[in-house]
């Protein structure tokens, strides 16, 4: 099979959903400009400017191309391009892991995946299986997890050897195409 | 598991990004002097009078109002493939001989079957299935929301061998492709799930 089931990248929805209500925006305003011209000059040949035309461009005559407000809305734009421009090139980073998995019989073409949200919640479940953790939390991406507990214990360099031995061996129970490495961070609670 | 329209978001991004970029960077361009040797109206110390003189030429707001349906079309059809879609299989034909009768099976039918026989594995809380391609060439995709103390590999395990043999057997031959993505059910509170002495 050429492509997988299961998507490794983002797919963008945000970014789309704003550029693309930005076109609707867009739409609206020109829609509105337009109509606006047919109904006071009541001609389909109406100019958009409208009986206001004058003003307009005489507006635009008092703006000068080096004036700051045009190089301002030039950056602007050529940010916002750039942006939505890295967006669609970069793949963005991987929300999924693998596992090996052997298949069986039945089934031609087996993939496995695991996202990194429950790689957090499987490394925060077993490092509060630790005595002397008071509170966990946990963020991963594809490559590596990063544990932070706290404990009310002053000297907690024992407690966090043995949150990092368990959250490595829960790992290790997992056959991971990769495993992921393991960092763990503690705090000191008031207690 | 569901689709997303991701092809289509990097193009129009890339596209309309291009766009905005290129704009961006002509403006800047004119701005600060540049582009003085093209002519005098693209002069740094020129003013926008010959860009604004655009709007006020006959036919302009029809022009604007058809721009403005485009772009309206364009950034609603947008809009709406960004739902995630299921995309089931259609339903499938299982009849040998279309002579004596057609025999239909809907695909959601043999989904919620697999995702019932799913949530009766150990470890397993919930099961979503999604069933495409065809009859002869099923795919089936899965997600389990396991525990989070659960066996892993045994969940898969067990849903390669058992769940995924009861479902080829179902449909009477072998699974194309199965794809099992794997959730951790949400905690529930640490009174829930430990006995306390007391």
């Amino acid at each position: 099979m050429s492509t997988r089931l299961l998507r490794k990248r983002p797919s963008r929805i945000g970014p789309a959903v704003v550029v693309a209500l930005t076109l609707l925006l867009l739409a609206v305003g020109l829609g509105w400009a337009g109509i606006a011209a047919f109904v006071t000059t009541g001609s389909v040949t109406a100019a958009l400017a409208g009986t206001s035309g004058a003003r307009v461009t005489e507006a635009a005559g008092n703006l000068h191309w080096n004036s700051a407000v045009v190089i301002a809305v030039g950056i602007v734009l050529a940010l916002l391009g750039l942006v939505a421009f890295i967006l669609g090139v970069s793949p963005g980073a991987r929300r999924i892991l693998g596992v090996r998995a052997t298949g069986s019989e039945h089934i031609g073409d087996l993939e496995v995946a695991l996202p990194t949200s429950a790689l957090s919640q499987i490394a925060a479940a077993a490092a509060d299986g630790v005595d002397g953790v008071s509170g966990v939390k946990a963020s991963s991406n594809a490559k590596s997890t990063i544990v932070t507990f706290s404990t009310p214990i002053r000297d907690f360099e024992p407690i966090r050897a043995e949150v990092e031995a368990a959250v490595k061996d829960r790992f290790a129970s997992i056959s991971f195409d990769r495993i992921p490495t393991v960092r763990v961070q503690a705090r000191r609670s008031q207690s | 598991m569901r689709r997303t329209a991701a092809a289509a978001n990097r193009t129009g991004l890339i596209i309309l990004g291009l766009i905005a970029l290129l704009a961006g960077l002509a403006v800047l361009a004119i701005g600060f002097g540049l582009t003085a040797s093209i002519g005098p109206a693209v002069e740094a110390g020129a003013d926008l009078g010959p860009v604004a003189s655009v709007l006020a030429l006959p036919y302009s707001a029809l022009i604007a109002v058809v721009v403005a349906l485009i772009l309206a079309i364009i950034g609603l059809r947008w809009l709406s493939v960004q739902v995630p879609r299921k995309d089931f299989a259609k339903p499938f034909r299982m009849q040998a001989d279309a002579r004596t009768g057609l025999t239909t099976v809907n695909a959601e039918v043999i989904a919620e079957a697999v995702a019932a026989d799913l949530e009766s594995t150990d470890g397993v809380s919930d099961a979503q299935v999604i069933l495409r391609g065809t009859a002869r060439s099923p795919e089936l995709l899965i997600h389990v929301d396991a525990d989070e103390r659960a066996d892993i590999d045994a969940v898969i395990a067990e849903v390669a061998e058992r769940a995924a043999g009861n479902a080829s057997m179902a449909l009477g031959g072998p699974l194309s492709a199965v794809a099992l993505e794997i959730g951790i059910a949400r905690t529930r509170s640490r009174r829930q799930r430990s006995v306390s002495i007391q």
